[in-house]
């Protein structure tokens, strides 16, 4: 009981904690900032390794992985994985109006994942994993039609939406697995907009909330191959349809103590997540190096959203990175040798055209990745830490280039419950 | 679970409590151009809505009581022939036996200015002095003398008590004194020596003896001058002694409420020839796209907008943010002689064309106050020359109102005492004068 509680508890900071996000102004447009990082190794790995699986730790970005999950025949393994993140932006170009306040900087959970082999070729997993956050506060520039001037005003804005997800893995044949990740995208998004100035003598505001709720849906598989003696191939692939998603709608317009306009409805199809794929490849040489490429694609440019300024077009993000591992060998209390995963080092690089375009500016996105693990000997605990350092955007034509810092940190656990009863000769 | 296996249990927890109390911070951000998905509520300006602009007849106002003495005439280009008269009565001073002996020296009007001027400074002007043959006094059931008002003077075969010429500074000198006949004089200071004629003992007694002055001025004149009310008719007299005493007596404007201004115009050959009585209300579009104000010679401008209602059917329309009322008066109006009023106020009014309620603001202080006009004057280019008022609150009231009335409307006036005194006048264009075009500029919220 103590165990559930204590999850329970680690839950709950985390579903909490997931509503408070990096302030970045380009989050105003579409669903926010798109996550890209799925919060486990890939993360020091460019957000790179969909072609990647373990028998000890999560790869959650790709549903196929969860089958090579270690299920030991004497026992039920349970695995747990909690991911939070430090993010660090400091803002640079002709927007930043004080340079002493140029930066901003949150601490959050940003994953939960469980997982269980029912059956040796099925894997499950279950959890909270974020797919994108909204978080602004900036003064803008509101254009006054039949006049060429403009007045000021502010915008702020929060929100996320959040996957539930529950992933089943099958190992079709030794070297293939499949997996669908079934979701709900849940989430709410609420943007204000400020207008005071000598047109107004009242405040003009407009708040809107968005509240979405759809279930979402992503294939993956994982195929593997020995080339020879030392190298070990895997290509992995997910991918996902264009999916609408209803809001429901709630919108008040005010002008001081005056209400003009109240909306309150659903709204079908008022956003979407385009079609969406990934690809990549993992060699791993000697069981110490592993490469992985990856390559993803999603189709933003389909949804047609647009404004006078801006349009969401299609994104493409290549990504890459190389791991040692340090494996140590250990006899068991049979005498047999066994030879595990110690620790672990990354380094990744990606690369980004987000799908954001505005004044004719593709917002583009880089960072280098490094990472490191280990997990604790003879205890269930691995740790992983991750550093990410790059930038988004451009200060050309006004705009904001955020410079990214990023600490994470991803603590997987693994435990066997319910341990079988060997039976024992007389 | 044993003790190795409960620790990171709790350290997920320890950490998880830490991590939620974490604040975020946030930047100092402004984008320099509107990139937003921000078009629900979109900010408007439209001056497309009509101002019908008029100039109508004033009947009468009230004008005792208001602290001016106008002297003089001038001849405007738009109104005519502006002609004042001003009445009053004074009264002795407190009677003392103390002038047996005294030998009378000069008798004289004194006229106090205000600064106060309109019209040329540079050409003389006539100030007729005449006595009254009527004693000044209200009719049944009227409290206040008005502008239309007047009474006889003495005519043939007496003469005027005074009829000078004179140039006047109006900014510069302060007092005007115009000599009254020695005669007058010496009649005067006769009956305060003899302690046995009662006239000048009493204010009753010498108002009936004396009934009180009219001051006018001749057609020549081109030039009003407002004097204050505490006009004194001096007698200086000298007393018998080695080294001759010069002294005076004061005979004061005292019941002010008796002094008020007659003020007589001829339009004949002007464009508002045809403002009368019988034809209440010129529109600008029948007067060169032009509408006057000269309250004082009796002409007003109402404006009115007969089509404000229908920014209620624009796209998405939410509520008028702010309206502004922008006046240019017409560029060759004013100059520095001719000047603008200083001050113009709009009260609203109705069919009857009465001065109703005026305009506010709320203060700095929390208190409503009149708006008036903020004019800027532009004399040298006439360029950016212009009254502002806040119409928000009147137009917002108006939407508000399911019908019109016919007749409602706004007048622009300068605010009292000036309607009553002072004869700065304005000219302003309609929607189709580019000289001095009206501009009613509305902002308006719309929502999606």
């Amino acid at each position: 009981m103590k165990k559930i509680s204590l999850i329970c508890i680690a839950c709950l900071c985390v579903a909490t904690t997931f509503a408070q996000n990096t302030s970045s102004p380009y989050s105003i447009i579409g669903l926010g900032d798109i996550e890209k990082s799925n919060f486990d190794r890939t993360s020091g790995l460019g957000h790179s390794g969909v072609a990647l699986s373990s028998d000890r730790y999560f790869f959650v970005g790709n549903p196929a992985s969860f089958s090579f999950l270690q299920n030991p025949s004497y026992s039920n393994a349970f695995y747990f994985d909690i991911a939070t993140r430090y993010k660090n932006v400091g803002y640079s170009g002709n927007a930043v109006t004080n340079n002493t306040a140029s930066q901003s900087n949150d601490l959050q959970f940003k994953r939960i994942s469980f997982a269980i082999k029912p059956k040796a070729k099925w894997g499950l997993s279950f959890g909270l994993m974020p797919f994108s956050n909204a978080n602004y506060s900036f003064v803008g520039v509101k254009k006054i039609n039949g006049d060429n001037f403009t007045i000021n005003a502010n915008y702020e804005g929060t929100g996320s939406s959040n996957l539930v997800y529950l992933s089943n893995s099958f190992l079709v044949t030794k070297n293939l697995s499949i997996g669908i990740q079934s979701s709900i995208l849940f989430g709410q998004f609420d943007d204000k907009e400020s207008v005071f100035s000598a047109v107004t003598d009242s405040v003009l505001a407009t708040d809107r909330n968005i509240y979405l709720n759809k279930p979402f849906f992503k294939g993956g598989l994982i195929y593997k191959a020995n080339i020879n003696k030392n190298w070990k191939a895997s290509l992995g692939a997910t991918g996902s349809l264009k999916t609408n998603i209803n809001a429901n709608y709630q919108l008040q317009v005010t002008d001081g103590n005056t209400t003009l306009k109240t909306v309150n409805e659903t709204r079908e199809n008022f956003t979407a997540i385009p079609l969406s794929g990934k690809i990549g490849i993992s060699a791993t040489y000697k069981d110490k190096y592993t490469f992985v490429l990856d390559y993803n694609g999603e189709n933003w440019s389909s949804l047609n959203y647009k404004g006078t300024n801006y349009a969401l077009v299609n994104s493409s993000r290549i990504g890459g990175g190389i791991q040692y591992t340090n494996n140590a060998t250990i006899r068991d209390n049979k005498g047999n040798t066994i030879t595990y995963e110690k620790n672990y080092l990354q380094a990744g690089y990606f690369y980004n055209q987000s799908y954001l375009n505005i004044y004719g500016q593709p917002i583009k996105e880089w960072g280098v990745t490094f990472g490191a693990g280990t997990q604790l000997n003879r205890s269930g605990l691995g740790i992983l830490g991750t550093i990410e350092v790059g930038s988004r955007g451009t200060i050309n034509n006004g705009l904001i280039k955020e410079n990214i810092t990023q600490i994470g940190l991803t603590i997987s656990y693994r435990d066997f419950w319910f341990t079988k009863k060997i039976k024992k000769y007389n | 679970m044993n003790k190795k296996t409960r620790l990171p249990f709790f350290a997920l927890a320890i950490i998880g409590t830490i991590f939620y109390s974490a604040s975020c911070k946030k930047a100092d951000i402004k984008f320099g151009e509107e990139f937003l998905d921000n078009d629900i509520a979109q900010i408007y300006k439209t001056d497309s809505f009509g101002v019908n602009v008029s100039t109508v007849y004033l009947d009468s106002f009230i004008t005792s009581n208001k602290g001016s003495v106008l002297i003089g005439a001038y001849n405007d280009d738009f109104f005519g022939k502006i002609a004042t008269q001003s009445y009053f009565e004074l009264i002795p001073p407190a009677y003392q036996d103390v002038y047996a002996n005294t030998t009378f020296d000069s008798l004289c009007l004194i006229l106090k200015t205000s600064g106060i001027f309109y019209g040329d400074s540079t050409i003389p002007i006539n100030i007729t002095v005449d006595e009254l043959k009527d004693s000044i006094y209200l009719k049944d059931e009227v409290t206040n003398f008005y502008n239309t008002n007047s009474f006889n003077i003495k005519g043939f075969p007496d003469m005027p008590l005074a009829n000078k010429n004179i140039v006047i500074r109006p900014q510069a000198d302060k007092e005007i004194n115009i000599k009254l006949p020695a005669s007058f004089g010496n009649t005067l200071l006769n009956k305060l020596k003899d302690v046995t004629d009662n006239t000048l003992k009493t204010s009753a007694a010498f108002l009936s003896y004396f009934k009180g002055i009219r001051l006018s001025s001749s057609a020549a004149s081109q030039m009003i001058v407002n004097c204050n009310d505490d006009v004194v008719m001096r007698l200086y007299y000298k007393t018998p002694a080695i080294l001759e005493e010069h002294k005076f007596v004061d005979f004061t404007l005292s019941n002010k409420s008796h002094q008020f201004n007659n003020i007589k115009v001829n339009k004949t050959g002007k464009v508002l020839e045809f403002l009368s009585k019988n034809n209440r209300e010129i529109p600008s579009t029948a007067s060169a796209n032009i509408a006057y104000t000269q309250a004082t010679s009796g002409s007003m401008i109402k404006l009115s907008f007969p089509t404000i209602k229908d920014i209620q059917k624009l796209p998405n329309f939410a509520k008028v943010l702010k309206a502004s009322l922008v006046i240019k008066p017409i560029k060759t109006s004013y100059n520095s002689t001719y000047f603008l009023p200083p001050a113009l106020r709009l009260s609203t009014t109705n069919s009857n064309n009465l001065v109703g309620d005026d305009l506010a603001y709320i203060a700095s202080n929390g208190a409503l106050a009149v708006q008036y006009g903020q004019l800027i004057t532009d004399y040298f280019l006439n360029e950016k020359t212009q009254y502002v008022f806040d119409l928000t609150e009147y137009i917002k009231n108006d939407l508000r109102l399911s019908n019109t009335t016919a007749g409602e409307g706004l007048l622009l006036t300068p605010p009292s005492p000036n309607f009553e005194t002072q004869f700065a006048r304005l000219a302003i264009g309609n929607k189709s004068n580019e000289a001095g075009k009206i501009q009613l500029i509305i902002y308006y919220a719309a929502v999606k």
